[in-house]
């Protein structure tokens, strides 16, 4: 039944193909650190399902923004776990996503052909940050304010553009309801788009490239006579 | 039994965890955006008046603020009920809710000859004897009642 049904898709689809391509691809000698890219995505997998779940409780306005996360955390059924795996998540996806980004750099995988790869990798890295930044602010706590408050004092001190920087940010010349609501608007419209193009076209080029096999450890072939030289010197 | 190859039993293990990794994230999603939205509560007892303000012969509509929470917030609401009364002591407390489609009804002391008086409500021509009752229109039930309870000479109804 279930092969059956997949038959009838598949003919009119080609899901399979795209199916295979993905999971049944060759892949070369890999080693745990290749699964941090994995690990991050599914990170962003619980941050969007958790994030919309959120937004059915949630409002963006200073009068009632802190009390409905009161009301989510105690006493919307399950809404503690909910509003838990999101904060954790966000907090996992920061580490996850840098050590992905270490991996990458010690196997040398950001090289030809994987330039561009790395480049909407760095715009996915900076994303991670933004989403924090506007994040953080949404619960209307005391936390949240002040920390803001102090994000924005960092981005006013950029030369030349840091004065518009901070105002931009803040939509007006102080933390206001106007940031909590631009915060709130860019965390969970302009900030999650672009992350699916980026996370489209990211993966994309993986499948492209296919996965870097680790560098070869070979002995240098110039080793032996820079050895002789050095022993000479001494 | 019939052997499974190596990679089909692997096959199998990354789905069953994926699925219930699926299930330990979408059900408590499930979970969490239902909420509350099928809790039913009965509301708190609200003063209407003393019981001689209501007249015997028809039925008095009055109407009360009332304090609701709603989540995080506690709005304040009109109540609007029909009272009626036979002897000044017995009273029926009827929401002017159409159970069509939630019209206000009103009353009428004569919707045509052979109904007599009777709540009408105007959306789809419903009609309602003087208890409530159905008479006439697409309605599929009487007007709802409230809980009523007279206390120290004063009447006070509660929703259920």
């Amino acid at each position: 039944m279930g092969t059956r049904v997949g038959d009838w898709i598949d003919q009119r689809s080609g899901w399979r193909d795209s199916w295979n391509r993905v999971f049944l691809a060759r892949i070369p000698n890999i080693s745990w650190g290749h699964t941090l890219g994995a690990a991050t995505l599914m990170a962003v997998v619980i941050l969007l399902i958790t994030g919309l779940a959120l937004t059915f409780y949630y409002v963006s306005s200073p009068t009632d923004a802190h009390q409905s996360v009161q009301y989510i955390t105690n006493v919307v059924p399950l809404g503690w776990l909910i509003r838990g795996l999101h904060h954790w998540a966000a907090s996992a996806l920061v580490v996850l996503s840098v050590a992905h980004l270490i991996r990458v750099v010690i196997h040398g995988a950001y090289k030809y052909p994987r330039e561009f790869t790395w480049f909407t990798g760095i715009a996915l890295l900076l994303l991670v940050f933004g989403f924090g930044l506007t994040g953080s602010l949404l619960p209307w706590d005391q936390r949240a304010y002040w920390a803001t408050e102090v994000r924005i004092e960092v981005f006013a001190t950029v030369p030349f553009i840091g004065d518009w920087l901070a105002r931009f940010l803040q939509g007006g010349d102080q933390l206001s309801s106007l940031t909590l609501s631009r915060f709130y608007s860019a965390h969970v419209w302009l900030f999650p788009l672009l992350l699916f193009g980026l996370v489209a076209v990211h993966l994309r080029l993986v499948l492209r490239h296919g996965i870097s096999a680790r560098p070869k450890e070979e002995p240098r072939r110039d080793e032996e006579p820079r050895k002789r030289e050095e022993a000479s010197l001494l | 039994m019939r052997e499974l190859p190596r990679r089909d039993f692997l096959a199998r293990m990354v789905g069953g965890v994926a699925g219930g990794v699926a299930a330990l994230l979408g059900i408590p999603a499930g979970v969490f955006v239902i909420g509350p939205s099928q809790e039913r509560r009965t509301g708190d007892w609200v003063a209407l008046g003393t019981v001689d303000d209501f007249p015997l012969e028809k039925p008095r509509l009055i109407s009360a603020t009332v304090a609701k929470q709603q989540g995080w917030v506690v709005e304040e609401q009109e109540l609007s009920v029909f009272v009626s009364t036979e002897d000044g002591t017995e009273f029926v407390a009827m929401s002017d809710k159409c159970t069509h489609l939630g019209c206000r009804v009103r009353y009428v002391d004569e919707i045509d000859e052979a109904a007599g008086p009777g709540f009408f409500c105007p959306c789809h021509n419903g009609v309602f004897d003087s208890e409530g009752g159905v008479v006439a229109g697409p309605i599929p039930r009487p007007l709802d009642r409230l809980e009523t309870k007279v206390e120290e000479g004063r009447l006070f109804v509660r929703e259920l």
